[in-house]
């Protein structure tokens, strides 16, 4: 991975659920980190705090958020966004699936699978195919926000990265 | 808008490799609490360490220390930079002689390998 700072950009993409979310942080087109937290239900002070480890650690550019968060994690988001002057866009699921399609529409899981292929070092955590009255794995949140990172990415180009 | 370059990538890499916190800190013969500390920029890395997870994760040092290098080059830059001007100054009042003329050219050289090395 090369650091060019005269072209680089920063993004921390966002899969909001209530009591959790995924992450994925891209510079570039490079994917620096991934993963997942939770915390139990009512402690937004938790949610805050962890949140707040991203934002002080990666010092993004810009936060992208998938479209359809939950309404207080999202209020919550856009609050420290707005503290720390850092931009908030949301990126709607149509983009997301846009972004990877190919003939058909991708489900969650043909896009995660999509992720993993770009990105090798995520594999690892690529859960199986949901089964019928299964719930969503919960790791797929992760996916989720790499989908949404790069389906930004798709549509702000930067100088020297595969569009 | 411009923005800087993360004073270590050690993370980044770590992730890459599939490595845990604690199994990278096991490798490295240090705490996976140090290794967080370093990881999270709260603690500055020793030498070292440092030398360790360029090793390690099979770096050099501008790629794992992008920031930090970025930094000591512009620093490094701006002395340099001071040092031309200073022996420019000696040349002028004193005449040119062998050695300051030698230094100059080499301080010249060196400014420009560093703003070459840094972009």
């Amino acid at each position: 991975m090369r650091h060019s700072s005269s072209t680089l950009d920063r993004i921390l993409a966002l899969d909001l659920h209530p009591r959790s979310f995924g992450y994925a942080v891209f510079e570039n087109a490079g994917l620096l980190d991934w993963g997942l937290r939770k915390w139990p239900s009512r402690q937004h002070k938790t949610a805050e705090r962890k949140l707040g480890r991203l934002l002080t650690l990666w010092q993004p550019m810009r936060l992208v958020v998938r479209e359809g968060a939950a309404r207080r994690e999202y209020a919550m988001v856009k609050g420290m966004a707005r503290d720390l002057k850092i931009p908030v866009l949301d990126i709607r699921q149509r983009a997301v699936q846009d972004a990877f399609r190919s003939s058909k529409r991708p489900s969650r899981f043909d896009i995660a699978r999509a992720v993993a292929e770009r990105y090798p070092e995520l594999a690892l955590r690529l859960p199986a195919a949901r089964k019928l009255g299964h719930g969503e794995p919960f790791q797929l949140r992760m996916f989720n926000a790499a989908a949404t990172g790069l389906a930004f990415l798709s549509n702000h180009p930067v100088d020297g990265r595969k569009k | 808008m411009a923005i800087l370059k993360l004073t270590s990538y050690l993370r980044v890499y770590r992730k890459k490799a599939g490595l845990t916190l604690r199994e990278a800190a096991y490798l490295l013969g240090i705490s996976h609490f140090a290794l967080s500390r370093y990881e999270t920029h709260l603690r500055e890395v020793p030498l070292p360490v440092a030398l360790c997870c360029c090793l390690l994760y099979g770096l050099t040092v501008p790629q794992a220390f992008a920031g930090m290098y970025d930094l000591c080059a512009a620093l490094l830059a701006r002395r340099l930079a001071l040092f031309r001007n200073r022996l420019g100054r000696r040349i002028a009042n004193n005449g040119p002689s062998d050695s300051l003329t030698q230094k100059l050219s080499w301080v010249t050289a060196r400014i420009a390998h560093l703003s070459t090395a840094t972009l």
